[in-house]
């Protein structure tokens, strides 16, 4: 298990402060909150992406990701909008991140073929990443996250924009592929709906601060 | 916290490095004059401060009738698909392409009441309506279409889809777009001085005067600077002006569009058509009447063809250096304010530091033309562009792509055509540049050199005549810039 | 599949235009610049008009290498307080183009050779004595005109005298440079302030804006306007009609000539201090002086000559006098241009 302490920031008019917060080795570990709670601002400053204040700290197998640049935590994230590069195929698309990662082409092929398989992917495998639909961009933007076995798998809001009827297949989608790699995952939601599905803890963010925890079943 | 930074830092020191150079480079008129003068001053009397004001009062009300009119006329644009709207947005950049005279007077010739302060921000509106038009056209493409098609399915109508969505969702572009007139017209002294009425008087004629008839450096480097700072100002009271994501499919757009409106982009282009045909026939006929001339038509061409060429070449390679750095923070606000001082001193800094003659005239006039036009493709464009790309850079990043490899396969596919769009459009104004090229080269070495110096012996004229010459070689050089642009920016079939 | 091959070879196509038309212009430009490279060279410095291959300078080269053996290589520097920082950077054997109310500043800026005597011996008498001061400062006049204005024969009745342009047929008709950029109009401002004085003088100007038809920045676009017939009177050279009966062989545009006289401009060349070749400077000066480089520059400057009996033909004809308003008088007014320039400002044009 992972331990991130003393995340701290203070925008002025917004305080993130948690002391504690213990990230699950299986499973799920949901940050879920109202919008304005902090939880998009807290995992934004777990990948990095902004600066955290000093004393922050988060040792994954000995290594504390915290002192280490965005680049180098080996991480994999789903944005809530998946920002998939539109000018690129969607295999490009996971390439890239096999490539960003320095994953060998042999390595790359085996890993294609396993999450083509596990997300069904074949039929959109080719095609330029502008026009594929909502459910696909989810699937490509979950197998660019994987590609090069990350540490850990950050999930912002990855059924928002997905129409009703898709969400809970791609939840179930999503718990499966999380079974298979084995790879802990963060998932930030505002839905509780969206928890369903998964084992793990759910912690409830409000106003900056980890107020609650739970055990999902 | 501290450390937390310094490591961000030590990952991206190639953009640290390349954004310190390009900074250099984009300041690199100041520095120059400033260090090998040693001294400036600002000659604060109530004059500059009473020219500040009435210029910035012009500019203001020149740049928000631009921006009207340039939408009408991107609507109008809107309305025409494919080759046709190529053409038109080709016409609509045409009042850019030549010298300011000429424009002036066809509009004293057909629009005697346009006169005085009116006077002036018609023929500014003229200037800069097109141009809008075009990029207007573009961002309304790229930005809008989702969302009209959803609010037209959902039955609104135009009207409310303009007030409540477009003109929200525009804002930040709408803001660029005047600070970019706002600065080629705070800038602008012909079109005051020929129209009269105002009191023209821009900080930009106090330069000249300072350094043309008085030789006063000091006083002139001093007022270049307080015009540079005023903008920079003027940008910040302006504030955050970050474009949101661009939705990068093209369909037809159900609202926005109105045919009539490409009078507009057309009308500017007309006038000036109408004031270049009058006596070219005559122009032509005392051209091949005028012997050195025509034996020196050759090597001019062959000049302003070299000269469009690279004025383009190194605007492509500066903001393509810029998409790399990708400038954040303060340095995205100074960048995104700057202005190039005074053409004249940009000339200048040039001639300081690079003496060589001959040939090298060329690479510097080329040198001048990308130093002054792409501060104002930064504000109005670039960092707009780099800005909708800001989400996929960050995902890269997390996945742990270098600046490069960002660089390489996020950024430059999705930003080559417009740069080198852009790059046309500096190839094109090189191409009807004599002010700038005056400063620096030393001897008449282009077609528009030429045609003010034809100006200056009499000979309107035939310098009528030569600016077809200009007109056209500046389009075939924006042609051949989107040309290649398109063949860079090709994917290779998979 | 070919015919996508033939679709990427015209994707292509932009490519190779554009690489096609570069280095032909570079090959071109190189092939021309070649030729211009030997090692002696005197370099003249001179604004752009005089230089062009139009202008007369391209042809006094030519004839002066005809009689010494001399290359000339001529640069363009520009307007004066442009031309005097260039020649920091650049130096240079002869400089053209000084005028009158620039030499000052000239002078001012960095020493120049003091020429010799044999040089000025020719010059027109009356144009020595107005500018003996600066020949003794080494600069030679090598042309000269009186200002005027220009109208077109049966469109206008002419004025003739500076009262007279305040007449009511000329509201509107007059087109004027700004005397901050423009040399002609510098001298115009400074002809109505040594006519009238300064208050008076801009009293005048006050009056008079109702008849001006435009300010331009420069003289050219001034002029234009005047050709293109949206002003019907320039403040120009009394030469000017000269340049459209030889040139467009069109005698409708006359100068209009005052009673009381007119504002002179005299153009200068000299040699500066930091010469390379100095002789062959002086040979040079000595040689824009002999007549038929007078006439040259007569014919192609459309200015008058300085040196006695070379005005011919149309040149001859002119009623030229030397002017209303001596220079020392016009320096001295210059010694307070920054008034005069704010009170000129603040006429609001």
């Amino acid at each position: 298990m992972s331990w991130v302490r003393n995340l701290r920031r203070d925008y002025g008019d917004f305080l993130i402060d948690v002391p504690a917060w213990e990230i699950l080795d299986e499973g799920v570990t949901a940050l879920w909150g109202a919008s304005g709670s902090g939880k998009t601002t807290m995992f934004r400053l777990l990948l990095g992406l902004d600066w955290a204040e000093p004393g922050f700290a988060w040792v994954v197998d000995g290594v504390d990701l915290a002192r280490l640049p965005t680049p180098e935590r080996r991480l994999g994230v789903v944005f809530q909008s998946y920002e998939l590069f539109p000018h690129m195929t969607a295999e490009e698309n996971i390439r890239f991140a096999a490539e960003a990662r320095r994953v060998s082409k042999e390595e790359y092929k085996t890993r294609l073929e396993e999450l083509v398989e596990t997300l069904g992917l074949a039929s959109c495998l080719n095609r330029i990443a502008a026009v594929l639909s909502g459910g696909e961009k989810q699937r490509v933007a979950l197998a660019r996250a994987l590609i090069a076995k990350p540490r850990l798998l950050f999930l912002d809001e990855p059924f928002s924009a997905l129409d009703a009827h898709l969400r809970s297949e791609a939840r179930r989608l999503v718990r499966r592929v999380l079974d298979r790699e084995g790879i802990p995952a963060v998932l930030v939601t505002h839905d509780r709906e969206d928890l369903s599905v998964f084992t793990g803890k759910v912690s409830e963010i409000a106003d900056g601060r980890i107020v609650k925890e739970e055990r999902l079943a | 916290m501290v450390s937390q930074r310094r490591h961000s830092f030590q990952i991206e020191r190639s953009r640290v490095f390349l954004g310190t150079l390009s900074a250099l480079a984009l300041f690199f008129p100041f520095i120059v004059i400033i260090a090998n003068n040693l001294s400036f001053r600002i000659p604060l009397t109530s004059e500059v401060g009473w020219v500040i004001s009435v210029t910035a009062l012009q500019a203001a009300l020149s740049a928000i009738f631009s921006i009207a009119f340039g939408l009408i006329g991107a609507f109008g644009l809107l309305a025409l698909d494919g080759r046709l709207s190529r053409f038109a947005e080709g016409v609509a950049l045409l009042p850019n392409a030549g010298p300011v005279i000429l424009l002036l007077l066809s509009v004293m010739k057909l629009f005697p009441w346009a006169r005085g302060l009116t006077g002036i921000i018609f023929v500014h509106v003229l200037l800069n309506a097109g141009l809008l038009s075009v990029v207007f056209a573009e961002v309304i493409r790229t930005k809008l279409c989702g969302y009209a098609e959803l609010a037209w399915v959902e039955g609104a109508t135009a009207r409310q889809f303009f007030r409540r969505v477009a003109l929200p969702l525009l804002k930040p572009d709408l803001l660029l777009a005047f600070l970019f007139v706002f600065v080629l017209c705070f800038a602008s002294f012909s079109v005051p001085l020929a129209l009269g009425g105002s009191r023209a008087s821009t900080i930009e004629v106090l330069i000249y005067q300072k350094i043309r008839v008085s030789g006063e450096w000091t006083a002139a480097i001093g007022l270049a600077l307080l015009q540079t700072l005023t903008l920079i100002a003027f940008s910040f009271v302006l504030g955050r002006m970050r474009n949101e994501t661009a939705a990068p499919t093209f369909r037809r757009i159900p609202f926005l569009i109105w045919k009539p409106g490409l009078i507009v982009p057309l009308f500017a282009s007309l006038i000036l058509v109408i004031g270049l045909l009058e006596g070219v026939i005559a122009g032509a006929r005392r051209a091949f009447a005028l012997p050195p001339l025509m034996a020196q038509l050759p090597s001019l061409l062959a000049g302003s063809v070299l000269v469009g060429f690279l004025a383009g070449l190194f605007t492509v390679v500066f903001l393509l250096l810029i998409a790399y750095v990708r400038p954040q923070g303060l340095f995205r606000k100074i960048v995104t304010a700057y202005a190039a001082p005074s053409s004249v001193l940009v000339g200048f800094s040039l001639l300081i530091v690079w003496r060589d003659l001959g040939f090298a005239s060329y690479v510097k006039i080329a040198l001048a033309m990308t130093l002054v036009t792409v501060p104002s493709f930064l504000r109005f464009r670039w960092t707009a562009l780099l800005d909708s790309l800001e989400g996929q850079v960050t995902i890269a990043r997390t996945f742990g792509a270098g600046p490069g490899l960002v660089f390489r396969k996020i950024v430059l596919p999705q930003v080559i055509r417009p740069a080198f769009f852009l790059g046309g459009l500096c190839g094109l104004w090189a191409w009807g540049d004599f002010s700038l090229s005056g400063v620096v080269a030393e001897r008449t070495m282009t077609v528009a050199m030429a045609v003010n110096g034809l100006m200056e012996s009499y000979r309107l004229d035939i310098a009528t005549f030569l600016v077809w010459f200009v007109i056209l070689g500046g389009f075939v050089t924006l042609g051949l810039f989107v040309g290649v642009g398109n063949v860079l920016g090709q994917k290779p079939q998979a | 599949m070919g015919e996508g091959v033939k679709r990427s070879a015209l994707r292509a196509l932009p490519i190779l235009v554009a690489l096609v038309a570069v280095v032909a212009a570079l090959v071109y430009l190189l092939n021309d610049l070649k030729g211009t490279s030997s090692e002696k060279k005197l370099r003249v410095v001179a604004y752009s008009s005089f230089i062009s291959s139009w202008g007369p300078g391209p042809e006094i080269g030519s004839r002066f290498k005809e009689k010494t053996g001399i290359e000339v290589e001529f640069q363009d520097g520009g307007d004066a307080g442009l031309l005097l920082k260039k020649l920091e950077l650049f130096p240079a054997d002869v400089v053209i183009g000084f005028d009158q109310a620039t030499v000052a500043d000239a002078a001012q800026a960095r020493p120049w050779k003091k020429l010799n005597e044999k040089v000025t011996a020719d010059i027109v008498g009356e144009l020595q004595l107005r500018v003996g001061r600066w020949m003794e400062e080494g600069f030679v006049p090598y042309d000269w005109a009186p200002m005027a204005f220009i109208y077109r024969e049966g469109e206008i009745e002419p004025p003739q005298s500076l009262d007279d342009l305040l007449d009511e047929r000329f509201r509107g008709a007059i087109a004027l440079q700004d005397p901050r950029m423009s040399t002609p109009g510098l001298q115009f401002l400074l002809w109505v302030v040594g006519e009238y004085g300064m208050d008076d003088g801009f009293k005048f100007l006050e009056r008079l804006k109702s008849n001006v038809h435009s300010v331009s920045e420069g003289w050219s676009a001034s002029y234009g306007l005047f050709t293109k017939r949206q002003a019907k009177m320039v403040f120009s050279y009394l030469t000017s009609p000269l340049y459209h009966i030889l040139e467009e062989n069109d005698r409708s545009y006359k100068a209009a000539i005052f009673r009381g006289g007119h504002v002179t401009q005299v153009e200068f060349v000299g040699v500066p201090e930091s010469c390379k070749q100095c002789e062959d400077a002086e040979k040079f000066v000595n040689f824009m002086l002999e007549p038929e480089i007078q006439a040259v520059i007569m014919r192609k400057n459309f200015m008058l000559p300085v040196v006695k009996g070379v005005a011919e033909g149309v040149f001859a004809e002119l009623p030229a006098s030397i002017g209303v308003m001596d220079f020392d008088k016009q320096a001295e007014l210059m010694k307070q241009k920054d008034e005069l320039f704010s009170r000129w400002q603040s006429l609001g044009w």
